[in-house]
């Protein structure tokens, strides 16, 4: 089943195109990791399809789940399945990471006309999924990302996922910073959320975390296209010969 | 027009005079006298006045204001004093109709032996020897106008005077109602409170207006506080649209007491704040936490004073702002470090949010520092809320609205986690929570639940 099409995308940014006609399909079971050097728009396509605002779609389509993607507001999105793991989290001073995974979780329970979970319920699935990527049960008194180092932002990105089971996870970086373990903590957590029903987009600048979540697909982002798409052996075909091996390629 | 409500106060004042009879001699008329005379030399400050420059208090010109002479709480019925208790919470209640004490709506608990909840008048009928000691010492009438008109007519208020090594557990309400259903109506309480070595003491003031005639709140509280004593004022201001509130406390702090002022606006017409204290003996702390949420046109302007005229003292002031439509404030927070004030530490903050363009904020922090070793630090910030947050919140799903009130949550809980009495806390919480959005379910945290 096809949950993301992507068609002809362009985007811009303050009037800069970054984004320069993609084309990309995403059918559930699906692991597609993007790599690319920087500067290429990979974390443009993940805040378009998250719905951050600025960022202003000049041509082509995106449909999700059969539906266009531009006509629902990011909370929409997000309540329809779409979970964006932010590459740089957000710290947000006096809320709690309880009140606010309990907050969402009550917004997409309400979406769905389902009950709100009592507190007992919902505590227990938060330890639950905390123990998935490992952290401390009194990170659910701390204020979102507050004072978190490095990996327990990106960790705590993992955990929200965990707790909104999305249809369609992006991944934006989220290796990037991380030490070895942290990311194998990661990459396990993605592992055993992904199934037939869901997909997942990976973000990464590096092959070291596709050693952990195995993708279906790469895809190589350059100026704002995809230029080069293939399995598993294209990711270790970079690693060993570079960007600029793509670079020469598409440049001459 | 300003001719007009200045005759009409001196008349005022020879009524009120000629109704004293035997007591017109007496030490507190003297200073009542002098600060009339100081009145009629400085009148109402006007925008020409740095102090009050963005606060121009031109509507005592524009009201008809009466001045009630005499207490009378007849109209005022125990339903109505009901309505403003807050929830639950075991307070000794002090009731004021228009300024002057009601010992029929009152509600004062047991307590020990010498120590005094009560009114002002009593205080002055039996010549307390604390009121005739500090009444006028430490509230400035030279140059404030509203002090020195409150201080001519200072005729009742609280008197509380917490005798050494005393704690009162339960928070001491003062309650002052003005009953302005039948004409625009003018108020002068005035408290005086006395804490002793040692003594420990909340007080909670709230002001109240029923009926739709404009009033005006003119108050003055001198707060006395003896070595090592500890005092929690806090003032919750959510009166009607049609109240004009200029408030003035003063602070005098001895060695090693420990003053915190919780100011919490929600509601009103114009309303000024006039929040000093004197540190004038080494080890005292001050702790100013201030929050204003307010929408409307209302007017607020909290103007904040820590002198710290002795060494080894500690100040911390947070002032946090939601301005909402076409609210327009000031924050002007002022704090000196005289030159023998060495080892000081003085830190303030103000932050504000601005929800829509119509908003205005005017923010002034003022530092004079005189003393060299000193640890002083300011900040102040206004803007819209933090647009990288709000798209986190709905990123997961959580609705635009709701992302707003939770993020004002966030931002106001700094402030109202400070407040040290539940029962209040829990109201004002749930009171922002309502403004902000009807459905409040969201706001108990998950993990005070399982409590």
């Amino acid at each position: 089943m096809s949950l993301l099409k992507i068609e002809n995308l362009k985007v811009n940014i303050n009037g800069n195109q970054i984004i320069k006609g993609i084309n990309l399909e995403v059918n559930a079971g699906e692991i597609h990791a993007i790599m690319g050097p920087n500067g290429s728009g990979k974390s443009t396509l993940a805040n378009v399809l998250a719905g951050r605002e600025d960022y202003i779609v000049t041509e082509g389509s995106v449909t999700y789940m059969g539906k266009n993607l531009f006509d629902m507001a990011s909370e929409v999105r997000a309540r329809e399945g779409i979970f964006l793991a932010f590459q740089y989290p957000v710290e947000i001073p006096g809320v709690s990471n309880a009140n606010f995974m309990r907050t969402a979780l009550n917004e997409l329970r309400k979406f769905r006309n389902e009950e709100p979970l009592d507190a007992m319920d919902f505590l227990q699935l938060m330890r639950e999924k905390a123990k998935l990527v490992e952290i401390d049960k009194t990170f659910l008194n701390r204020s979102v990302n507050e004072g978190f180092s490095g990996g327990e932002k990106k960790r705590n990105e993992i955990f929200q996922m965990a707790m909104l089971q999305p249809k369609l996870a992006i991944l934006d970086e989220t290796d990037s910073g991380l030490d070895i373990d942290a990311l194998k903590i990661v990459a396990n957590g993605v592992n055993k959320l992904s199934n037939e029903n869901n997909a997942f987009v990976v973000i990464t600048h590096y092959q070291r975390l596709l050693d952990y979540i195995i993708p279906d697909f790469v895809h190589v982002l350059y100026k704002g296209q995809i230029v080069k798409s293939g399995t598993k052996k294209l990711a270790l075909e970079l690693e060993e010969k570079g960007y600029d091996w793509i670079k020469k390629e598409i440049d001459m | 027009m300003a001719g007009e409500l200045i005759n009409n106060i001196l008349s005022n004042f020879y009524e009120f005079e000629n109704k004293l009879n035997g007591s017109r001699l007496s030490a507190v008329h003297t200073i009542r006298k002098d600060a009339l005379d100081k009145f009629k030399l400085i009148g109402f400050p006007t925008a020409k006045n740095e102090e009050w420059k963005f606060s121009n208090p031109g509507f005592v010109h524009n009201h008809n204001f009466e001045l009630s002479l005499n207490g009378n709480d007849e109209k005022i019925t125990q339903e109505i004093v009901n309505q403003y208790k807050f929830e639950n919470l075991d307070e000794h209640l002090l009731v004021f109709v228009n300024g002057f004490y009601s010992a029929r709506l009152s509600d004062v608990k047991p307590k020990k032996r010498h120590i005094i909840i009560g009114s002002f008048a009593e205080a002055i009928e039996r010549n307390s020897v604390e009121l005739l000691a500090y009444f006028g010492k430490f509230a400035d009438y030279n140059n404030n106008g509203f002090s020195a008109l409150n201080t001519a007519f200072a005729q009742d208020g609280a008197f509380i005077l917490i005798p050494d090594g005393t704690v009162v557990e339960r928070p001491i309400r003062l309650l002052f109602i003005t009953d302005a259903r039948e004409q625009s109506v003018l108020t002068m309480p005035r408290n005086l409170i006395i804490a002793g070595e040692c003594s420990q003491f909340k007080i909670v003031e709230t002001s109240h207006t029923i009926g739709s005639q404009p009033c005006f709140n003119n108050v003055v509280s001198e707060i006395v506080m003896d070595f090592s004593s500890n005092v929690e004022y806090y003032n919750i201001q959510n009166n009607n649209e049609n109240s004009y509130y200029v408030g003035t406390t003063q602070v005098s702090q001895q060695r090693g007491s420990i003053f915190t002022g919780t100011t919490i606006t929600l509601k009103g017409n114009y309303i000024r704040n006039n929040l000093n204290s004197l540190l004038d003996a080494e080890a005292c702390e001050t702790n100013y936490n201030g929050l204003y949420f307010v929408g409307g046109n209302s007017f607020v302007d909290n103007h904040t004073l820590i002198d710290h005229a002795k060494p080894n003292c500690n100040s911390n002031e947070v002032y946090k702002g939601i301005l909402n439509d076409k609210a327009n404030v000031v924050f002007n927070g002022k704090i000196i470090v005289r030159p023998d004030a060495q080892k000081t530490n003085a830190f303030q903050t103000n932050r504000n949010i601005l929800l829509t363009d119509d908003a205005k904020i005017h923010t002034k922090p003022q530092l004079e520092i005189f003393a060299d070793d000193v640890k002083c630090s300011h900040g102040a910030t206004s803007g819209y809320l933090d647009r990288d947050s709000l798209f986190y919140l709905r990123s997961r799903g959580i609705g635009e609205e709701m992302a707003k009130t939770l993020l004002l949550n966030a931002f106001a809980s700094e402030v109202l986690e400070k407040i040290n009495i539940a029962e209040l806390r829990d109201m004002v919480k749930s009171y922002i929570a309502n403004k902000l959005i009807q459905d409040d379910v969201y706001f108990c945290d998950v993990l005070d639940q399982l409590k």
